[in-house]
């Protein structure tokens, strides 16, 4: 094991959480900037994700309400990526510290992987929870029961796959076996 | 440098004034107030006026007269009472007596009311047997002269043609006008000893037999004019000789607005009216905008209890029929901006119905968000929520005198029973009658409005 390895594996993960992990970014900056009212993003905000009705029948112009909705997203979709990015970097330094000392050794990990990433997705279940469904935000109050599986949903694949990209390319070669798909990967210099 | 100092002060003392009372103007949305006139119109009621009093003269009032052994005789007092009132709360007494006409009494005919030589028929002996009183008659003067105190005493007993057809016409259209002119027409029935013939009972057979074994029977005391003479007769008789036992006397006040006061004129709403728990709430605050709308200002949570209770008694007329149904009226508004330096501007909400009204034995309770709970509004948000409270219908007081009346059908039956207590025919039916005049001529009036103000935090 040298550093020179891991330096690589963090590098090859950062490469593999850009390939996805650069429309949270975009999508946390958009929402960052607070709502325009002529923008799609708005409107299907209205459309999908909140109790429009309610919003209408209390008065107030959605475009007032949607400014802590869109400071929830903002929070919400920054807390998710960097907990993605911080959870496929550990792996992808951890994976040079295992124990794969003969041929074969690496699949055993697999269960080590599978207990990893099910934390990691415990707590993407947990934070989207806490974001939509607790008092923490008053914007919360503005989610419909669809808008919140909707936000559940796709949270829940696309940081999955943010984070698996992530260990795909930034695991240790020979502990690749130990990942799901990890033996697919072609072995090159550069991978 | 003083007078600069002094300048600067003043400037500054200037600006935090128009700023606090700005802020105070943005923290209630823009609305009409709707004021009640209800208690100008009360005011108007103490001028004095003549008192016509009234005396049955069939001969079956005789039995009141004479004294029932074992029974205790509260006619000869009563009527004693009566005038001493009657001379007390009028300009000028005029007594009458009616009996199939109407004729002014002489003094010495007054001296004779008590005794029962009054009652005493001088006409043929057909004319003596087919009496009925000419209530109808009084209803007509009474509309005729609507400043004066009507006081009729009575057996009350009423064949059924009398409250049919143009006969009944004959009361609800005096009546009607009577009400609409803000008068109370008061019933005090009294139960009393008897010793006499209650005759004109009405057969299935369509003929009249009289009956002789009652020891006691029910006179009545009508009075026509405004509430605060009607309740002084009835105050002086109840007081007087009902002070122990009420159950030989009964009272009913019909009137078109059964309404004692709107409660915002008198400025009587107060915190207490809403649960004490709500005044230890964050930023909680009441007081009244504009002299008259009480608002309640405080930081609420999705499960503060928001409940407005009135007393029966600051609504009712005491006596009156109170009122059988209320309703509100409610209007939202809401802002995202909590501080009220802050708002620009209210929109107002369209929630439809957000809360109940239920009446309870002695007042009226607001389930505040019961319809449209806390629990479903947005957090973060500032709520402004106006409530008007209004008397949609009156009460009817016709099962209070259920148990003296007797209906046509069933007193030929109850005559046979041979009772020692006699009713009165078709009372509950004479009763309904000023009931349902009463509840066409009232309006739906508005009794409080008040106001709740909050920023839903948790």
């Amino acid at each position: 094991m040298s550093m020179k390895n891991i330096f690589r594996s963090v590098l090859l993960s950062v490469i593999g959480l850009s390939l996805l992990g650069w429309v949270s970014f975009s999508f946390t900056a958009l929402n960052a900037l607070g709502p325009d009212g002529d923008s799609n993003l708005l409107q299907w905000y209205f459309d999908n994700l909140v109790q429009s009705e309610e919003i209408t029948a209390s008065g107030m112009p959605w475009e007032d309400l949607a400014v802590s909705l869109y400071n929830l997203l903002t929070q919400m979709t920054t807390v998710l990526l960097s907990i993605s990015v911080v959870a496929a970097l550990i792996w992808s330094v951890a994976s040079h510290f295992l124990n794969i000392d003969s041929p074969g050794k690496a699949k055993f990990y697999f269960i080590y992987w599978l207990i990893f990433t099910g934390i990691f997705m415990a707590a993407i279940v947990g934070i989207v929870f806490w974001f939509t469904k607790s008092a923490a935000f008053n914007a919360a109050d503005y989610l419909s029961g669809s808008g919140v599986t909707t936000i559940s949903a796709i949270s829940f694949i696309y940081y999955f796959l943010v984070y698996y990209l992530g260990i795909l390319l930034g695991t240790a070669r020979f502990a690749r076996s130990s990942i799901l798909f990890g033996n697919k990967l072609p072995a090159s210099d550069l991978l | 440098m003083k007078k600069i100092l002094s300048q600067i002060l003043l400037i500054l003392v200037l600006t935090f004034a128009t700023f606090t009372v700005h802020s105070e103007e943005n923290c209630v949305p823009e609305f009409e107030l709707n004021k009640s006139v209800l208690s100008q119109a009360i005011s108007k009621d103490e001028e004095k006026g003549e008192v016509f009093v009234f005396f049955d003269q069939s001969t079956t009032m005789q039995g009141f007269t004479i004294d029932q052994p074992g029974q205790n005789n509260l006619y000869v007092n009563i009527v004693d009472d009566i005038q001493q009132v009657a001379e007390n709360i009028g300009t000028d007494t005029i007594y009458q007596r009616f009996g199939s006409e109407i004729n002014t009494m002489s003094d010495r005919d007054v001296a004779k009311v008590k005794t029962p030589k009054f009652y005493e028929c001088s006409g043929s002996a057909v004319s003596c047997n087919n009496q009925f009183s000419s209530i109808k008659e009084i209803f007509a003067i009474a509309e005729d002269v609507p400043e004066a105190t009507h006081i009729v005493i009575t057996h009350l007993a009423l064949q059924d043609s009398q409250l049919l057809a143009s006969d009944r016409e004959a009361i609800t259209g005096p009546l009607i006008s009577i009400l609409k002119q803000g008068k109370s027409i008061g019933i005090i029935g009294v139960m009393n000893s008897f010793n006499g013939k209650i005759d004109n009972i009405p057969l299935r057979s369509g003929e009249y037999t009289d009956y002789v074994d009652a020891e006691s029977r029910p006179f009545y005391v009508l009075v026509i004019g405004n509430q605060n003479n009607i309740n002084r007769i009835k105050n002086e008789i109840e007081e007087k000789h009902f002070s122990n036992s009420k159950d030989k006397f009964k009272y009913a006040l019909i009137t078109s607005n059964p309404i004692l006061q709107n409660l915002n004129v008198n400025k009587l709403i107060e915190e207490n009216y809403m649960p004490a728990k709500l005044s230890r709430e964050e930023n909680y605050s009441f007081n009244y905008f504009d002299d008259y709308l009480p608002i309640y200002k405080f930081s609420a949570n999705k499960k503060t209890n928001l409940k407005f209770k009135i007393s029966d008694d600051l609504i009712n007329v005491p006596g009156s029929t109170g009122v059988a149904k209320f309703s509100i009226n409610e209007k939202m508004w809401t802002t995202n901006k909590v501080k009220c330096r802050d708002i620009k501007n209210w929109n107002e909400a369209k929630f439809g119905e957000i809360s109940s009204i239920k009446q309870n034995k002695n007042d009226i309770t607001i389930d505040l968000f019961a319809i449209k709970p806390l629990e479903k509004l947005f957090r973060g948000l500032r709520y402004f929520y106006k409530v008007d409270i209004y008397a949609e219908k009156p009460g009817k007081s016709e099962k209070e005198f259920s148990e003296w009346s007797v209906n046509s059908s069933a007193i030929e039956e109850f005559t046979q029973t041979n009772p020692v207590s006699y009713k009165t025919l078709n009372l509950e039916k004479f009763v309904s009658v000023l009931n349902a005049v009463s509840s066409d001529t009232f309006k739906k009036t508005l009794i409080a409005s008040f106001a709740v103000n909050f920023e839903l935090i948790k």
